[in-house]
């Protein structure tokens, strides 16, 4: 190693060549293995999983898998009705989910006082993004399936996302702006938090919208059981139609 | 000039509608979490509870046997309470070094251009579905598993389980929760002052000194952050251990096919009724208590870090 290590610290550094680089200590040599070996097992892992999901999968995606539904009546085996219905159960996650989380982090930023309310705001949000996605399934299922009465469709399906995909709080990201505007006496608050949302600048309600769709899709698997594939995976041997306009 | 300085609300004299409607409906936003939280914590406890008083405390908790269809039924669920501790407990051993020493290379060897590469990486390993990681163990793990069985249990009465069994669950949960181990390791060892790691430098340790012995100590709160994050996901996964566990109720063991809390619900509910049923919601009673505990200490935790911050 020459002065690398001192040139990593300060790049302003003129160390090229030290006496630093002339302590070597043999016992390093082990540890700095580990911290390799470790990257090496992460990463490969991650490049077997993609490639080898890649190479089994890509033979099979063909036009008529994506555009038909399995029909036993007609003999074809698609994903068109799963892939409509994880569109659905995103897009209405979003249009519940995004004004509720907006709305909160405007209520953190602009309305809420420093203390015990804001403390258990943050505590439950916390909470909220430790529960396990099987509980958000029993609750989703016995609240909005049973207590409201909307059975298994999409829309509790929705609604259960919609708690799941909340607790990402985006507290801080609206700062700057906020600052700015809050220098003009005539800006109401109001209009501060509309301006904030709204500002182009400042993305951060468009990364939370982003955020969410990225964490539905991968959730949907679990809220199968709320938003009802095992009864359509009964229809389906009947009626493919009703496999992807689901009942809502 | 007659007035020098401006101002709209002095117009209003006072606030108007729009302003306390705006503030009312963001004052809602606000605590849609704690109106969340509160009325899952209601309905897994009234949902929960009934089962435990029915069946008896002692009989559903402590019981190790669980024949929910039989006609004496028993609701023992001693060994998914125990395959789910257990199955944490080996994923985190396994997860939390590998997890944290690619922290430390990201954070403290890795040239730029390289951080820049696996950084994304592991931020689409934490985006990859569970189903992905579930299937992938049935395709790859599983078989390699059962070679492995039929090699150790030759001419035993081992009950084969095709390779469905503890140590493929254990795999693919400590792989699952790797992201979240590496992500929140590194932005601890991120947050540790350059000038640690100059003093040590300074005082002749070598890099590798300095990370083990300074870095690393200082930016404890944080990883300690990270090994809880990771417990509570190990601990709730459902999907990619339900494909790859084998999921019936055993003791432990390693080449044992076993059922985890999630699992138990996941496997039955779809058919359970009656006081099934409610014993299924007791399960996840057990499941929330638990991630309510971690939940607990982590906030435990956090709050001292900050005041150790404070002093």
């Amino acid at each position: 190693m020459t002065g690398e290590a001192a040139v990593r610290l300060n790049k302003y550094s003129e160390v090229r060549e030290s006496i630093y680089g002339k302590h070597v200590r043999s016992s390093d040599m082990p540890l700095t293995g580990l911290i390799y070996g470790c990257t090496a097992v992460s990463l490969l892992i991650l490049v077997g999983i993609l490639g080898y999901t890649f190479v089994r999968g890509i033979p099979h995606v063909t036009w008529s898998f994506l555009s038909t539904v399995s029909s036993a009546v007609k003999g074809t085996f698609g994903i068109l009705g799963n892939i409509i219905n994880t569109i659905y159960i995103v897009v209405i996650t979003l249009l519940i989910a995004t004004p509720i989380g907006v709305g909160s982090a405007v209520y953190l930023n602009e309305y809420a006082k420093p203390g015990k309310i804001v403390r258990m705001i943050e505590f439950t949000t916390e909470t909220l993004s430790g529960i396990p996605s099987i509980i958000f399934g029993l609750f989703g299922m016995v609240f909005f399936g049973n207590t409201l009465g909307l059975g298994y469709s999409i829309l509790t399906g929705s609604l259960t996302l919609t708690l799941m995909i909340l607790p990402p709080d985006h507290k801080n990201h609206t700062g700057g702006f906020k600052d700015g505007a809050g220098q003009l006496p005539s800006w109401r608050s109001w209009d501060r938090s509309y301006q904030m949302v709204h500002d182009p600048y400042d993305s951060s309600s468009q990364c939370y919208a982003g955020y969410c769709y990225g964490r539905d899709p991968g959730y949907r698997t679990y809220c199968r059981r709320i938003c009802g594939s095992f009864i359509h995976c009964r229809k389906r041997l009947l009626s493919a139609q009703k496999y992807s306009w689901q009942d809502f | 000039m007659t007035q020098e300085t401006f101002s709209v609300r002095s117009h209003h004299g006072s606030k108007s509608t729009v302003e306390r409607a705006a503030e009312a409906i963001f004052t809602a936003c606000g605590f849609f979490a704690v109106l969340a939280v509160a009325s899952i914590t209601l309905y897994m406890i009234i949902s929960g509870t009934p089962a435990l008083f029915q069946v008896g405390l002692t009989d559903i908790l402590f019981g190790s046997v669980w024949k929910p269809d039989a006609a004496d039924p028993s609701f023992g669920i001693l060994y998914v309470i125990l395959t789910s501790i257990v199955g944490t407990f080996l994923a985190i051993l396994i997860g939390v070094p590998i997890g944290v020493m690619t922290a430390v290379f990201l954070a403290e060897i890795a040239p730029k251009k390289i951080a820049s590469v696996v950084r994304p990486a592991v931020e689409l390993l934490a985006g990859i579905p569970s189903v992905i990681y579930g299937l992938l163990g049935i395709l790859i793990l599983n078989p390699l598993m059962y070679k492995l069985e039929l090699i150790i249990f030759k001419g035993t009465d081992h009950q084969f389980t095709g390779g469905a069994n503890l140590i493929s669950a254990v795999l693919v949960l400590a792989l699952m929760i790797l992201p979240t181990v590496i992500n929140i390791s590194e932005s601890a060892l991120r947050a540790v002052p350059l000038h640690f790691r100059s003093a040590s430098l300074a005082m002749g340790a070598t890099r590798i000194q300095t990370i083990f012995h300074v870095v690393l100590p200082a930016a404890k709160s944080g990883i300690i952050t990270a090994i809880v994050l990771g417990t509570g996901r190990a601990i709730g996964e459902a999907m990619a251990i339900s494909l790859v566990s084998g999921s019936s109720v055993n003791l432990p063991l390693p080449f044992n096919s076993v059922r985890f809390l999630t699992t138990a619900i996941v496997a039955e509910m779809g058919y359970a009724s009656g006081l099934h049923r409610q014993v299924l919601f007791t399960i996840g009673l057990v499941l929330f208590v638990f991630i309510m505990l971690i939940n607990i200490s982590l906030t435990g935790i956090l709050k001292k870090g900050d005041k150790k911050n404070d002093r």
